[in-house]
């Protein structure tokens, strides 16, 4: 009574005899010859325990001398633990600012519209702030402008950074005299206010026509550095996406030579994989990774080589179709509960 | 074929509880050791793999038969370890009658039909 998926074995012979094997083309004695060998090998294998294809996948490879079929799971990038904590970090709080930034935009619209706010208290308010957030925009602009000649750095901007580099002079410039507008503008009127102690009335009112030709600008600047910040962000998500699916690093085997057990390093790099690709929670990935531990142990103990048994131990364990999937439907708010903690804990 | 195929599946899945029930009820153990016992014990008939186990265990738990508990084995590797609770305990009880009610009655039929068949 197995649940393992149907594998016709048979078939699977005849289809590698037919193709004959990875060699020249073969005289019939000699396919013969093969295809027992292979059988006497499969037979040999599913004595110590292994199901048809997992006789058959070995068998081959051993035949053949050929590193046995990749799974599709390995084939990620080498996932960092702190990397996708670290992403939700950044990622939420940028995201909560962006929502702060909005909600004080829409804030400005009543104050245009000639209310009467108190100046006294935060005349330069928007005047600094434009000029803060020009001196930020640009000076992040000016650091990606100059890492992109750096290979890393062109990695990640691609070709939208290349074309944003060709106009870097006019770019920098025009930033450069807004903020010396802005902070030339700051300072003289800090200058008048600071004449007379408490403030003239006409230097108020200076500072009151000044906020209110500023007050649209710095409001809709913090919200499009925002709004700039948070696609940028998304694109880059994207990126990294299309290029995790795309790359095809796989996982080292265990040494042949080493008398230790599969060392637990490696163990750890296939449970974050699993975490992170499958999408289940880390205690389950943890779980299944002790799993893979003592099958591994087992599979060594019925004369397996440490390739072959770190690969079907990660075969048996990580590539059931069926397991992700109802790890994920056991706690589908798991791994949500996990992102929005590391989202506040950065906030 | 198709109907076979599906009956054996519905099979393993209707027996997997009880059967995870009684091999904990015997004490705690972890998911690759249920699989080799249940293996040893029903001698090499049934084979479960990990995509059955786990999603099994982890329902029992949800509905409080059994709990885990993280500790380390005598070489110092971490496992998660299952146990039977008072309501796995009754659990067990129950699917013991059900499954005795089902054997019994096959226990019958089967005299009843030819051995040719």
């Amino acid at each position: 009574m197995e649940n393992h998926p149907k594998f016709d074995l048979s078939q699977a012979v005849a289809a590698w005899s037919r193709c004959g094997g990875a060699g020249a083309p073969l005289l019939p004695e000699e396919a013969a010859q093969r295809e027992a060998s292979l059988l006497k090998a499969i037979g040999d294998l599913q004595l110590r325990g292994l199901t048809p294809e997992e006789a058959f996948h070995i068998a081959v490879s051993r035949l053949e001398g050929q590193a046995l079929p990749e799974d599709s799971y390995p084939k990620t990038e080498k996932q960092s633990v702190w990397w996708p904590r670290l992403s939700w970090m950044v990622g939420g709080l940028v995201v909560l600012d962006f929502i702060g930034a909005t909600v004080g935009f829409l804030t400005e619209i009543p104050r245009l519209q000639g209310g009467d706010p108190p100046w006294l208290q935060t005349w330069w308010s928007s005047a600094m702030r434009l000029s803060v957030n020009m001196a930020w925009s640009f000076g992040v602009l000016a650091v990606l402008l100059a890492l992109q000649t750096k290979p890393a750095a062109a990695a990640v901007g691609g070709k939208w950074l290349t074309r944003l580099g060709k106009g870097r002079r006019p770019v920098l410039l025009v930033g450069l005299l807004v903020l010396v507008e802005c902070g030339l503008t700051v300072a003289k009127y800090e200058r008048d206010v600071s004449q007379t102690s408490p403030p003239s009335q006409e230097a108020l009112k200076a500072a009151a026509r000044i906020n209110r030709q500023f007050a649209p600008y710095s409001a809709a600047w913090y919200w499009a550095w925002h709004l700039s910040v948070v696609a940028a962000l998304g694109v880059l998500w994207m990126r990294r996406r299309q290029a995790l699916a795309a790359r095809s690093s796989t996982l080292a085997s265990p040494p042949e030579t080493a008398d230790s057990p599969v060392p637990a390093v490696m163990i750890q790099d296939w449970t974050n994989r699993f975490a992170a690709q499958e999408g289940v929670t880390r205690e389950q990935a943890r779980e299944l990774g002790g799993h893979l531990q003592d099958s591994f142990e087992k599979l060594q103990s019925l004369g397996l080589s440490k390739t072959e048994s770190w690969w079907l131990a990660r075969r048996r364990v990580g590539s059931v179709e069926d397991l992700a999937e109802e790890m994920r439907l056991e706690n589908p708010t798991a791994h949500w509960r996990e992102r929005v903690g590391w989202v506040f804990f950065g906030w | 074929m198709y109907c076979a195929v599906m009956n054996k599946k519905d099979l393993v899945a209707a027996s997997s509880r009880p059967l995870v029930l009684a091999l904990l009820a015997q004490g705690e153990s972890y998911g690759y050791e249920i699989i080799q016992k249940i293996r040893e014990l029903s001698r090499e008939e049934i084979d479960w793999n990990e995509g059955m186990l786990y999603p099994v265990l982890h329902r029992l738990e949800r509905e409080d038969l059994i709990t885990a508990e993280w500790k380390k084995s005598e070489n110092g590797r971490e496992r998660k370890y299952y146990r039977l609770t008072p309501g796995g305990r009754k659990a067990l009880a129950s699917e013991k009658t059900d499954w005795m009610t089902v054997h019994n009655t096959l226990e019958r039929l089967w005299k009843t039909i030819p051995s040719s068949i």
